[in-house]
């Protein structure tokens, strides 16, 4: 089990930086070519929404991506500072949906849905869609 | 890797071709040279996203958008794609529904003018 975690000014130039470290990890516990592209896509899709999310209430404090590897799959929360209520982003949450198997949206330390947690089984089971 | 935009004439239609990846930070770019373009008189636009390595949501919006606006002319917005891990954004969203796709710029530019797909 391996906790790897990256914080980043919420600044859309580095939500790139947290794909790649997503992608990364994905690719080192032997997730195959499609599912380190769906893992790249929706962490891109949860740290851009956090980025998003803090330019609303004009915070700056960092965001954080929490990957952690322990087995069977892959565990990815990503948590901003921001006090920003539900909002509609039905493109965002298509596609969250579309890619991980398990999507939820958690209380933030700031306010609610600052926190998406996504899980892979990495184990090409059918999605589950929630 | 940056994003790259560049639009030539190819008869009616502009053919914008965009190699890089199309993400919440270079999206505006591209937002930018598509108003540009119909505000200039451009409305029957093929974008090519052949060499698109990466597309997300907001990348999503602006073609989106793209589209809105060449049809308020009676235009479209036709896309070239034919890469798989691309090809899935557009049907996890259900856009595929919405955009006349192409899976090379010779069929693109064989459709008819004008907004029909």
């Amino acid at each position: 089990m391996a906790l790897v975690e990256l914080r980043f000014p919420p600044d859309a130039g580095h939500v790139r930086t947290a794909r790649l470290v997503a992608s990364a990890v994905a690719r080192r516990c032997g997730f195959d070519v499609e599912q380190v592209d769906e893992v790249r896509l929706a962490v891109g899709e949860a740290c851009a929404r956090a980025v998003r999310r803090s330019d609303d209430c004009h915070v700056t404090t960092a965001v954080v991506l929490r990957i952690d590897d322990e087995p069977p799959g892959l565990r990815v929360d990503v948590v901003d500072d921001s006090a920003a209520g539900p909002r509609e982003e039905p493109l965002v949450l298509a596609l969250l949906k579309g890619l991980a198997d398990v999507v939820e949206l958690l209380p933030g330390p700031a306010g609610p849905d600052g926190h998406v947690r996504l899980v892979w089984f990495g184990d090409n089971r059918p999605h589950v869609v929630g | 890797m940056e994003l790259s935009v560049r639009s030539r004439q190819e008869g009616s239609r502009t053919v914008i071709n965009v190699t890089g990846e199309i993400d919440v930070y270079t999206a505006p770019n591209l937002r930018e040279r598509l108003n540009e373009l119909v505000a200039s008189g451009h409305y029957d636009l093929v974008v090519d996203m052949a060499g698109v390595d990466f597309l997300d949501s907001t990348g999503l919006g602006v073609l989106v958008g793209g589209l809105k606006r060449a049809r308020s002319h009676d235009g479209t917005l036709r896309l070239v794609c034919d890469q798989e891990k691309i090809l899935k954004v557009f049907r996890i969203t259900g856009l595929t529904k919405v955009f006349p796709i192409h899976a090379t710029l010779a069929d693109a530019l064989a459709a008819p003018a004008g907004g029909t797909s």
